[in-house]
């Protein structure tokens, strides 16, 4: 049955018309057209779909969307201000962290979570935090660089 | 050669759209008025269709068509000819559990999947065979009827005296080895968006390594005519060789779009992507290789199985093009190949990363480390006194041009500071050991080997290239853009490049193996060259000099030997579009190569284009209590040839080994019967960033003759280079040797007990 559902996505509110069983994954996509946010497994295994509730990193595609309401969602299109990219995003494509490019989104919101709380990782906490985030191109080499250097102003 | 743009750390062209999220994929391409597909599935290993039942389905509300293989023109697809056996929706029998038998498109994804719960089949259930041993035994249940005891490819390749060279040798070894069925684990799960145009064109969004070899197998099997499908150029999440063929994904959806008159989208799921696209054959390994006492190889026999699944198509490949290909990295005269790929009631299996190449090296250079073991004989040093060389002729009659194997041996085991091997125990008494491997890649490019190139330059200076090149994650867009910018003296964000539409682009062999740097970065850089000489024509007459005393650097025309004589960039276009001569560069290449008929095993000529090198050294740490094996450090050196960006180049080393990390120690699609017990991420074994190890990537530059700018491939080796360097180090590391693939704890903990029973 289909409810009312808000949300507040990148500090803009929404209301749309949703089954009360959606994940917020299929409402950031097929409702908001925030196609950003990527479905690679469908079951939490992945990390793809990673997004911020009240800054803290959330698997959208585990999460019921209703269960999201009147809370701050994150997503990677809300990262960029004014078209300036995030440090962790720049740092992403200057260091050569992205490939395919169909991780990157959710391995970026779990370091921006992780950065968010504790700006100064060791390397192990950065490999922990993105250790439910699979990415099958770059051996992570470059992705654990690039927050590295993301957090250190580099 | 000092370069402006070219071998320095380029961040890709993509980049930004990829870090935003505002790169769309296959699934992110969410049209007007679009239906969701989904498809329905086979239960059984191997069943004939006696009659499907849509009414029901088609009747359900939000329903728009329902297909099944009797709706199809009948074609069946695949890259040669003969090895076409498979229809894109089967129409009376299905071979392996997930082989498709009905479409469906309708207003959402629920209404869709309701309606295949209510397509009824009726099945005649025939008997499978899943065991390709048991598969080739006279009487076994037929997978296609009239193809002997399934084998579905064969091949016998002899080069001198197989028995001379044994009666030459000191010393004879014969091991068995068996690697495992891998997923290629693209992070995009398989999804394609078609649009039907009632005025006949078709519009595809689907991920793919080669848009014109798609378009023709769509063009084919819809019955449509070539020109009028469009295969758009689409964000591709990885390929690694899975995204070669056409799938019945982008059909189905193609099909249900032309029913329809609307957009259909169909997105497969996780599963539905490791069981029903494509995955890596699992080889079976007999080899028998011959040597002298000082380690001189003289003869190597080999018993190839591989276990093919259901269906053939690019099949014969990956058997031929391993043994191909094997030829160029150690020497030796007498060699006896004979592969067969076998049919079975599993999924298919099709290429990835180098065909066969990773599961025979893994064979080869086990036994190769084995046999040094025997005669005491140092693992570098085997490798060394056997390479290949430059400008070798290899027994096939192919020509190895520009080589940097022994560079890459000799730089991997320094960065690693080799010693002799032996068994250290970690503080924690681990058992701590390396190994090395050295590796050829190289591809036989005769079906598919010419691109072509056209720049435009802008009336601001800046270029429109394009390229019928393919990017999936490993950098082309940009590659051909950073030729293109040294090539004209422009900076790279000065072009925008168009890549990978059948439509807009000119013709491109796909991105598979060596083929982007060599042949369509060849073209970019013709097509860079052709513009560039028109532009130095046209700035020649404004600075009445000689267009061969001129030269291109940071957007400005000078004459060679006075800087301060010159011209701008834009200036120059504007002068050749006042006076009708706008500059539009043009770019064809296709190398010199012999047609290798990999179905019939006729590999002799000039097979690639260029052969490309590498080694690695991996250092590995056993704990003999669980039989965990950690990867800590690996030294990884590639000969591209040229690396046109250093930073992608040390990307395709970095994402090849904690590839090859996965595929030896954990990956394996397991089996019980014709289902598969582990297609989903939580069970299958990719390597997380918790056992990254330290990487350190070499680049070799060994300058190729015919590549651009010397620039060979970089995508394929150090994956399987790898794979033998951790087999290796484990040996070496707790002296127990795992022959075959995945290295689980399981048969570490095995191989230990059995040493302590002796």
């Amino acid at each position: 049955m289909k409810r009312a559902l808000k949300l507040t996505v990148n500090d803009e509110d929404y209301e749309v018309l949703a089954d009360t069983h959606r994940t917020l994954l299929e409402v950031l996509r097929d409702s908001l057209g925030l196609t950003g946010s990527k479905e690679g497994c469908g079951f939490g295994a992945c990390g793809a779909c990673t997004v911020l509730l009240d800054g803290k990193a959330n698997l959208a595609c585990l999460t019921l969307a209703f269960s999201a309401q009147g809370k701050q969602i994150t997503t990677i299109e809300g990262l960029a201000v004014n078209g300036k990219l995030h440090p962790i995003q720049d740092a992403a494509v200057r260091y050569g962290a992205i490939q395919c490019g169909f991780c990157t989104p959710g391995w970026i919101m779990s370091a921006k979570a992780l950065l968010d709380e504790k700006p100064k990782p060791t390397e192990l906490e950065v490999k922990t935090a993105i250790s439910g985030n699979l990415c099958r191109c770059t051996g992570y080499v470059k992705i654990i660089e690039s927050i590295i250097a993301a957090s250190e102003g580099k | 050669m000092d370069y402006a743009v070219l071998g320095k750390r380029t961040p890709k062209i993509d980049g930004v759209a990829k870090a935003t999220g505002s790169a769309r994929f296959s699934r992110d391409m969410i049209l007007p008025r679009m239906l969701y597909g989904w498809i329905l599935r086979s239960p059984y290993a191997h069943a004939r269709i006696l009659n499907i039942d849509t009414s029901r389905a088609a009747a359900l509300p939000g329903v728009k068509a329902v297909i099944t293989g009797r709706d199809t023109a009948g074609v069946k697809f695949g890259v040669f000819r003969e090895t076409r056996d498979q229809y894109a929706l089967p129409i009376d029998i299905v071979r392996y559990i997930g082989d498709e038998v009905a479409a469906v498109a309708a207003v959402d994804e629920d209404a869709a999947q309701e309606a295949l719960e209510l397509i009824n089949v009726d099945y005649e259930v025939l008997p499978a065979v899943f065991d390709p041993l048991e598969a080739m035994r006279l009487g076994a249940p037929l997978v296609h009827e009239g193809v002997d005891r399934n084998i579905s490819a064969h091949v016998l390749i002899q080069f001198g005296d197989i028995e001379e060279g044994f009666r030459e040798a000191d010393h004879v070894r014969e091991d068995h080895f068996e690697t495992a069925n891998i997923s290629h684990s693209t992070m995009e799960p398989y999804a394609a968006t078609a649009s039907y145009d009632p005025s006949g064109y078709l519009d595809v969004w689907v991920p793919n390594q080669g848009p014109f070899m798609r378009r023709r197998a769509l063009s084919n099997t819809l019955k449509l005519p070539l020109d009028n499908v469009r295969i758009h150029k689409v964000h591709i999440g990885g390929a690694f060789g899975g995204r070669s063929e056409m799938m019945s994904c982008e059909f189905c959806a193609s099909l249900l779009s032309m029913k329809t008159g609307r957009p259909v989208q169909i997105a497969y799921t996780r599963e539905e992507t490791f069981t029903c696209t494509r995955q890596k054959h699992p080889f079976i390994v007999d080899i028998k290789t011959g040597m002298k006492w000082d380690g001189t190889l003289t003869a190597r026999q080999y018993r190839v199985i591989a276990d093919g699944g259901a269906y053939l198509n690019t099949g014969p490949i990956t058997i031929s093009d391993s043994f191909a290909i094997a030829l160029a990295s150690y020497r030796f005269a007498h060699v006896r190949y004979e592969a067969s790929r076998i049919y079975t009631n599993k999924g298919v299996r099709g290429a990835m990363k180098g065909q066969g190449s990773q599961q025979l090296r893994f064979a080869e250079d086990s036994q190769l480390d084995m046999m040094a073991n025997d005669l005491g004989l140092d693992p570098i040093e085997i490798r060394l006194k056997n390479a290949v060389e430059p400008n070798e002729m290899l027994l096939n009659k192919s020509r190895v041009t520009s080589c940097g194997l022994k560079e890459t041996i000799r730089e991997s085991a320094a960065a690693m500071k080799w010693e002799k091997p032996s068994q250290k125990t970690t503080r924690d008494g681990r058992g701590k050991g390396a190994g090395i491997s050295a590796m050829i890649s190289g591809f036989s490019m005769g079906i598919r080997t010419s691109s072509s190139s056209f720049i435009k330059f802008n009336e601001d200076g800046q270029i429109t290239l394009l390229s019928g090149t393919v990017d999936n994650g490993q950098g082309n867009e940009t590659m051909v853009a950073i030729i293109a910018a040294e090539e004209l003296g422009i900076p790279v964000e000065d072009i925008r490049v168009v890549n990978a539409d059948t439509t807009l682009t000119p013709q491109d062999p796909g991105s598979y193996s060596m083929a982007a740097t060599f042949v369509s970065g060849n073209a970019a850089r013709l097509a860079a060259a052709d513009a560039k000489r028109q532009l130095l024509e046209i700035a020649a007459e404004k600075l009445e000099a000689n267009p061969a005393d001129l030269d291109i650097r940071d957007k400005r025309i000078f004459v060679k030997g006075s800087p301060g004589k010159g011209i701008g960039l834009k200036d120059v276009v504007w002068a050749g579009l006042a006076s009708g001569r706008p500059v539009l560069g043009k770019g064809h290449y296709q190398p010199d190569l012999a047609f290798m008929d990999t179905v019939h095993g006729k590999i002799e000529g000039q097979v690639t284009g260029a052969y490309t090198f590498g080694a690695t050294v991996a250092e590995v740490e056993v704990d003999r209590e669980t039989g965990r094996v950690d990867v800590t450090k690996v030294a990884a050196a590639h000969d591209c040839g040229r690396a046109i960006n250093r930073m992608a180049v040390e990307g395709q080393i970095d994402g090849s080994v904690v590839i090859g990390q996965g595929q030896v120690f954990s990956e394996e699609m397991r089996w019980d019967g014709g289902q598969c017990l582990n297609a989903s991420y939580t069970s299958y074994g990719l390597a997380t960033a918790l056992e990254t190890p330290q990487v350190l990537p070499i680049i070799v530059e060994s300058d190729d003759p015919n590549g651009p700018f010397g620039a060979k491939e970089a995508a394929e080796t150090i994956n399987i280079a790898i794979v033998p360097s951790l087999a290796n180090a484990v040996f070496h590391a707790v002296g127990v040797r795992i022959q075959s693939l995945p290295i689980s704890p399981e048969k570490v903990l095995g191989a230990l007990e059995s040493c302590k029973a002796l």
